[in-house]
């Protein structure tokens, strides 16, 4: 039942995250509609959820797919006649049929000058694509992470084509907040629905309860944006006012037992010259001053910025998860916690190293040089390739194991392959092993001959047998342990 | 290669202690593992199995002092620490040391001993030092304590103090032999006893140097956060009602540091830390009713958790 929950919002969400960059769209195009016959851009929009509702109805309905693409061509004609009837045509009857003369006759100009009637069948054409898509594909991880994949190259495309021609069109960056703002609600659904499928864990409640925060926060940021006035404000005024004044005739009430003191005769007061005090500006509780709206207009800034920054992370950094899990085929692998930090972190810090570099080469170029020491090219090299190594056996149906080491790894590969490949494996195993845990590569192999080991390699299948897997990568060490004891004593006797 | 050094000498100390203990190659290399890290051993397993014939084929490989303590209820203290007694002749008190004044201790049995007798070693297995009527002494370097005990015999014995069995480094156990190694033992101890003509083959000096080479072998970042994660996981696991300490997790690096340096690397591998691990953590989690009805051993809660840690590996290109 929760999970029908979850469901249920996450196709809402998902019709409001693809709403924002279609709104988004059809506001711009409707700025560019000529003679300033605009439309009503909700009514258009209307349009989405009335057609993800039919289609979902008739997939219940589990009809045959033929009827449905007629049914979905008939609404699409008749509901566009309608709103173009409605929206541009309203001063013609209904039963009078000049009106589509008229229609006709704009069409043809469509040519000359951008016209409304072309951007309502766009439109129109548009939503039934996505409320079809929608209804027909579920609201799922992968259709959150597409629309907002697609809806922010969208929403880049108009607010870059708005800045190049000018052309401005209301609420821009609300949408694209709200865009952001659903994107990670989504991604917040989605990773819960999984998480309760697998295990109903301590962070996901967390996330849940996060989630419920930011949305009731701006839900209630919403209402009182919208209720509040000066009215309302001005109300609150009077009826605080009215207490204040109850509270100040109680105590004059109360003062007014006390005994009055006699008059007394005072000396005249000093005369004292006072400087001139500028009369003060009425305070208006209700009008902030001009400061505060400023640093609170910063805010709000700063705050969407983080919230854009936050959104884009996180489905960026989703996306990059399910498509490890899409190379690996849904196997187990390591869940590489905070990988895709790490690695932007990286990127940014050898951004910032490099431009500082070019503008102050001569105090950077040793901390630059001291961020990449720890890796030298060599080292570099080996650990692309046994990252090649392992998409290789992952993609064949042998993923490593979270808690495999490589030799493990290899251990586990080696009876899977022919004898001729086994060599090469153990030989890029090796390179891997000191590259990695040494962090130099003054002993090793030539590279050349570590890659030419992984050309052979990888020209080799993995078999899929149903043979399970072998976790005993000691094997191998206990053979090269033997080796080098039987080449050892081999020496001994030799010198003895 | 100064590591290989490390190797050389740990094969001629195998092959040695191997004419007495046979099919044991494991034990004896961990034996060497103790000795490289300085860190004492406890040998835990059945009677007749060879633990004491281990640990005295060991110190006999070793140049340097022996000394055997056989633990009894009726031990005092300073049977083994030592004692100041008055001499007539001189009329001054004077220190006789105990046998723990030795670079390597057996505790035969160590378990017979009663609660006091065995926490007057508490003292000397960590600091290195004796405390004898008020006065400190250091005791001689290398020291290493090889204690054996029987876990089966539960009569007229004292289970060890939590304390104590942290500092052993390795508790290790030597298991039944195969039949054919069991019919090598046969004729090897045919004559006499083997023991009686083994050579040492490691002075003490040499056996310090080791043990700084092997410090010096590299531990790369990753892998020092492996250790502590596996430390960490024995503390939050379920069935375990008090996991490693801190100094169990600097046994495991300075263990794994020596395991690498005995397979001639200058450098820890996750699969050094892996095969470490039951033999450095096993005896020191306390694991709770629960687990221990279930028949689950500190072993396995061991393994479980190295099977479900991630290994510090190269992530897959995507």
């Amino acid at each position: 039942m929760k999970a029908n929950w979850r469901g249920e919002i996450l196709y809402a969400v998902t019709l409001l995250m693809e709403s924002c960059w279609l709104g988004a769209l059809l506001l711009f195009l409707n700025e560019l509609v000529a003679d300033g016959r605009q439309l009503c851009i909700i009514w258009l929009w209307l349009m989405y959820p009335v057609v993800f509702l039919l289609n979902r109805l008739l997939r219940s309905l589990e009809w045959k797919r033929y009827r449905c693409y007629a049914i979905n061509g008939l609404a699409f004609a008749l509901g566009t006649l309608l709103l173009i009837k409605t929206q541009l045509y309203a001063e013609y009857s209904l039963l009078d049929g000049s009106w589509l003369s008229a229609l006709g006759g704009n069409m043809s100009q469509t040519f000359q000058a951008f016209q409304p009637e072309l951007l309502a069948i766009i439109g129109c054409g548009l939503l039934f694509w996505r409320g079809w898509h929608l209804a027909h594909h579920g609201a799922t991880f992968a259709t959150v992470g597409t629309s907002f994949q697609f809806g922010l190259s969208i929403l880049l495309i108009i607010l870059f084509l708005s800045y190049l021609t000018g052309v401005s069109f209301p609420n821009a960056i609300l949408l694209v907040i709200a865009f952001c703002f659903l994107s990670l609600v989504g991604m917040g659904l989605c990773r819960s629905t999984e998480a309760a499928a697998e295990q109903a864990g301590a962070s996901t409640r967390e996330l849940q309860l996060l989630l419920f925060t930011v949305v009731l926060i701006l839900l209630l940021g919403l209402l009182a944006g919208s209720f509040i006035n000066s009215n309302l404000l001005q109300l609150l005024l009077d009826a605080l006012r009215w207490i204040w004044s109850i509270i100040v005739k109680i105590i004059a009430f109360l003062l007014s037992f006390l005994p009055e003191p006699g008059p007394a005769e005072l000396p005249p007061p000093p005369t004292i010259p006072m400087p001139e005090v500028p009369p003060a500006e009425a305070f208006h509780p209700w009008t902030l001053p001009e400061p505060i709206r400023d640093i609170l207009g910063k805010l709000v800034v700063f705050g969407s910025l983080v919230l854009i920054v936050i959104a884009l992370y996180r489905v960026f950094s989703d996306i990059l998860r399910r498509l490890r899990g899409a190379v690996t085929r849904g196997a187990t692998i390591e869940p590489l916690p905070r990988t895709f930090r790490a690695n932007l972190l990286g990127a940014l810090m050898r951004l910032i190293y490099r431009i500082l570099g070019i503008l102050f080469p001569w105090r950077l170029a040793y901390r630059h040089r001291r961020v990449t020491e720890g890796q030298s090219r060599e080292v570099g090299s080996i650990r692309h390739i046994y990252r090649s190594l392992l998409r290789w056996g992952a993609e064949a149906g042998w993923p490593r194991r979270v808690s495999e080491t490589p030799y493990e790894y290899l251990e586990t590969l080696r009876t899977m392959l022919p004898a001729d490949g086994r060599g090469q494996l153990s030989c890029i195993t090796e390179a891997y092993v000191i590259a990695r845990y040494r962090q130099n590569w003054e002993v090793g192999e030539p590279l050349q001959q570590i890659k030419g080991s992984w050309e052979k390699l990888r020209r080799f299948k993995l078999r899929k047998t149903g043979q399970e897997q072998t976790h005993a990568g000691s094997n191998y060490l206990q053979e090269v342990r033997n080796a080098n004891q039987t080449s050892s004593g081999n020496d001994r006797e030799i010198e003895g | 290669m100064l590591i290989k050094r490390v190797q050389e000498t740990t094969e001629r100390l195998r092959d040695n202690v191997e004419k007495v203990i046979i099919g044991k190659r494991e034990v004896i290399e961990l034996m060497a593992v103790a000795l490289l890290c300085e860190g004492h051993v406890l040998i835990d397993d059945i009677p007749g199995i060879g633990k004491t014939s281990l640990a005295k084929a060991v110190a006999r490989s070793l140049g340097g002092i022996f000394r055997r303590i056989q633990f009894t209820p009726d031990l005092l203290p300073s049977d083994i620490t030592g004692v100041y007694y008055f001499n007539q002749k001189t009329s001054e008190f004077e220190l006789r040391p105990g046998p723990v004044t030795a670079n390597i201790v057996l505790a035969d049995e160590i378990n017979r001993a009663t609660p006091r007798t065995q926490s007057c070693l508490l003292e000397c297995m960590q600091e290195r030092q004796v405390t004898i009527d008020g006065e400190t002494l250091l005791l001689p370097r290398p020291f290493l304590v090889i204690a054996t005990q029987n876990p089966i015999e539960l009569e007229g014995t004292f289970p060890l103090p939590e304390a104590q069995i942290d500092r052993f480094l390795l508790r290790l156990k030597l298991g039944y032999p195969s039949e054919s190694q069991e019919k090598d033992i046969l004729l090897r101890f045919m004559d006499d006893d083997p023991l009686e003509h083994l050579e040492n083959v490691i002075e003490a000096q040499e056996l310090q140097e080791l043990q700084q080479l092997c410090r010096k072998v590299l531990v790369e970042d990753t892998v020092l956060t492996y250790i502590v994660n596996i430390s960490r996981a024995t503390r939050s696991h379920p069935g375990v009602r008090l996991g490693m300490s801190p100094r169990a997790t600097l046994g495991l690096r300075l263990a794994s540091q020596a395991w690498a340096a005995i397979q001639g690397r200058d450098f820890v591998i996750p699969d050094d830390v892996k095969q470490l691990a039951v033999p450095v953590l096993a005896h020191r989690l306390i694991i709770d009713l629960q687990s221990h009805l279930r028949g689950q051993a500190s072993e396995d809660i061991i393994k479980e958790i190295l099977d479900n840690l991630p290994v510090p590996v190269e992530e897959s290109q995507c």
